[in-house]
């Protein structure tokens, strides 16, 4: 299977943030939801990828390139959409359009136009005056308009209203439809990546939690709730997170089996874990509500 | 690299009837005094090179033009390239107001024609090459808020060596009255292509290293 993105023991230190030894794959033909609590590093990754920071260690390769030693070509194959798109205010959206597309030798301008039809963007209207869900639309109007193989968008549904965020999820999973093409975006709407993610890889304070299949993250998680009797010395190091009251505890594993067999017996219920769920938990640890 | 001078020069046109009706009025009040009328434009023709990096810093656009497919030192050199552009612009317009000003105003007045010449070329041109040639290392490293603060302590510090190393200049006339004017012009060129190239070497590694 080739690869899309593939990053091996990628770190990196900045103002006080590290990023530990950070690994995983994307293969084409597949989307993956970057998730993760705010600052545990999502944007980072994607500005690692795209050299916009540099990389302490590790190895960066997109479609097998390295992303410092082939950059041109690599940079060639992606598209992209920051986290808060910035034009020039003043310009209209033609005039930025035809700045960008002279970068790119695969641009396909009836595409372009195509893309502002579906969008409802105002070609003859200036940056400024776009909201902020059209400024991602504009975004993502430059980045699709260049064939690009792989899809990096940090946080796109941010600010996005319900409908396009719906349509914008039905448009990546589209995208993928040839088997040629990635897509990698980080999120904390979770509700996104249930609809489109193939894969997801969570990141908490610079770490991997997990990077796997959405099928396996619902297959190895889950919620376990009983008595806080229940929860022993032996017991506790198999949660990553619970949430205790006077009724009871309700706690987060990826060790169902363990914990099953070592409650087997007790009042015990264990249900799948949803990626809010997931989230919730990892982040927060022990909680007495 | 074209592209993004393109792209440059395209950016500052918001810039350019603002620049000229400021040019009219400021470089018409001292036409009287030359040097004045030529330091003026020098300050004008700088002020667009600088607009580049103001209207660039203002819409935050670097992250978004490192991430399209292009290496960092080719938009250091294509910014050099179009602060060399629009300096050859400011020199076109020095010397075609010179001698609009020559045609129009008595020649009992002021004489413009000495401002039409290589001296007075390389008058303009010495402040408005040499303040580009500083600056914009210190934007490449600092970004445009911080080199700005910077910026006149390095010319006061910068002034200060020219002072200590005035005396040298006695040399460059004994120089000029042994070898005459080619070898002064030769030094000079020397000189121009060495600053230039340090400049955009010291640009291209404070760039290379920046993190957006």
């Amino acid at each position: 299977m080739v690869q899309a993105l593939e990053i091996k023991g990628l770190r990196k230190e900045y103002n006080g943030f590290f990023l530990k030894d950070i690994s995983f794959s994307l293969p084409q033909g597949y989307v993956m939801g970057l998730i993760g609590p705010n600052g545990a590093g999502k944007t980072t990754i994607i500005k690692l990828i795209l050299n916009l920071i540099k990389k302490k260690a590790g190895e960066i390769r997109v479609f097998g390139m390295d992303n410092l030693k082939q950059e041109i070509e690599m940079k060639s194959r992606i598209g992209f959409v920051h986290e808060v798109p910035s034009f020039y205010g003043y310009m209209k959206l033609e005039r930025v359009k035809s700045i960008v597309s002279r970068f790119y030798p695969a641009w396909d301008d009836k595409l372009f136009s195509r893309l502002c039809g579906e969008f409802k963007l105002p070609l003859g209207k200036k940056i400024s005056s776009l909201s902020r869900g059209m400024n991602t639309k504009f975004a993502l109007a430059l980045a699709l308009s260049h064939d690009a193989d792989l899809l990096l968008m940090d946080e796109p549904t941010s600010g996005l209203d319900p409908v396009f965020r719906r349509e914008l999820m039905e448009r990546l999973s589209e995208i993928i439809q040839d088997e040629q093409k990635a897509v990698l975006f980080s999120t904390h709407i979770t509700s996104d990546l249930v609809r489109t993610a193939d894969y997801i890889t969570y990141i908490q304070g610079g770490e991997i939690i997990f990077s796997s299949t959405k099928d396996k993250v619902r297959e190895d998680w889950a919620i376990v709730k009983g008595e806080n009797e229940l929860l022993t010395d032996e017991i506790l190091p198999l949660f990553k997170g619970i949430r205790k009251s006077q009724y009871g505890f309700k706690a987060l594993t990826s060790d169902i089996e363990k914990v099953r067999r070592q409650l087997s017996g007790q009042n015990l219920i264990v249900e799948k874990a949803s990626l809010d769920e997931i989230m919730f938990f990892l982040s927060k640890g022990e909680i007495n509500a | 690299m074209l592209k993004l001078c393109r792209k440059d020069v395209l950016i500052t046109r918001v810039f350019w009837i603002p620049a000229l009706f400021a040019y009219i009025v400021i470089s018409t009040a001292f036409y009287e005094r030359g040097l004045i009328f030529i330091f003026v434009n020098a300050a004008l023709t700088f002020s667009m090179v600088f607009s580049i990096l103001i209207i660039d810093d203002k819409y935050r656009v670097e992250p978004f033009f490192i991430s399209l497919p292009l290496k960092r030192r080719k938009v250091v050199y294509a910014r050099y390239l179009s602060s060399g552009f629009i300096i050859f612009l400011g020199l076109l317009f020095y010397f075609f107001t010179s001698f609009l000003l020559d045609s129009f105003i008595p020649i009992d007045i002021v004489d413009f024609m000495p401002l039409i010449s290589p001296e007075g070329a390389a008058v303009f041109l010495f402040p408005v090459v040499l303040l580009t040639l500083i600056f914009l290392p210190m934007y490449f490293r600092l970004g445009l808020g911080k080199a700005l603060l910077f910026f006149p302590v390095v010319i006061m510090v910068g002034a200060g060596v020219f002072w200590i190393l005035l005396p040298g200049v006695n040399k460059l006339e004994k120089l000029y009255n042994t070898f005459g004017a080619p070898l002064i012009i030769f030094i000079a060129f020397l000189a121009l292509f060495s600053l230039v190239f340090a400049s955009i070497i010291i640009s291209i590694r404070f760039y290379s290293r920046k993190e957006f």
